[in-house]
């Protein structure tokens, strides 16, 4: 593969270092080009990063709106499911996001929870939600 | 090539995504689709537009188009 940056045939070899994903650093491995210093990351890799990146943030508590975004889309959920699931409105999910409205701890757990354990968080949740 | 998962991203690429909030599926979701691949001469590279989110937001990448997809930049 030539480096899309110099445009240098035959001068990308194997690299493993830290890298920063959300402001986490993670071990990551891609190519490394030896002329002009570009690196050069699979997207599955990418994934795998985001995914431990993830994982540490709810170990960690949820923050901030970017970091609530971040975990809700790893989590394969989308605003308007987040907003049913917790019983606000799909506005006030986008406001905590822009970091509008501060996150209520509740939310930032129950999120952790559902990228932890998405089937059984679903049906607790679902469950709160019947009359 | 996108389907055969032969997508690679740049450090530059890779910080992008890091500031706009987009993770890996966003750009799988974006790439599957852009409805437009624009050769930028120039630059020696695409413009692939059109394509959304997870959220259904616009996400158009930069990309240098070979054996893989190097996703150069995106906004």
């Amino acid at each position: 593969m030539r480096c899309p940056t110099c445009k240098k045939d035959n001068t990308l070899r194997p690299w493993e270092g830290l890298t920063t994903v959300m402001g986490v650093e993670v071990e990551g491995r891609g190519q490394r080009c030896r002329s002009c210093d570009e690196i050069l990351i699979e997207l599955t890799e990418r994934g795998r990063q985001e995914r431990l990146a993830a994982e540490r943030l709810v170990a960690r508590g949820i923050r901030s709106g970017v970091e609530f975004k971040f975990v809700r889309k790893l989590a394969g959920l989308r605003a308007n499911e987040v907003a049913d699931m917790f019983g606000v409105r799909k506005e006030t999910v986008s406001r905590w996001e822009r970091g509008e409205v501060e996150i209520p701890r509740t939310a930032a757990y129950a999120l952790g929870e559902l990228f932890a354990h998405p089937k059984l968080t679903r049906q607790q949740l679902e469950a709160f939600a019947q009359p | 090539m996108c389907r055969l998962d032969r997508i690679v991203i740049t450090r530059h690429a890779n910080q992008r995504m890091n500031n706009r909030g987009a993770t890996e599926p966003d750009v799988r979701k974006a790439l599957l689709t852009a409805t437009a691949a624009i050769r930028q001469v120039d630059r020696d590279n695409w413009r692939v537009e059109g394509g959304v989110d997870t959220d259904g937001d616009d996400l158009t990448l930069v990309c240098d188009i070979g054996v893989d997809v190097i996703v150069v930049t995106l906004f």
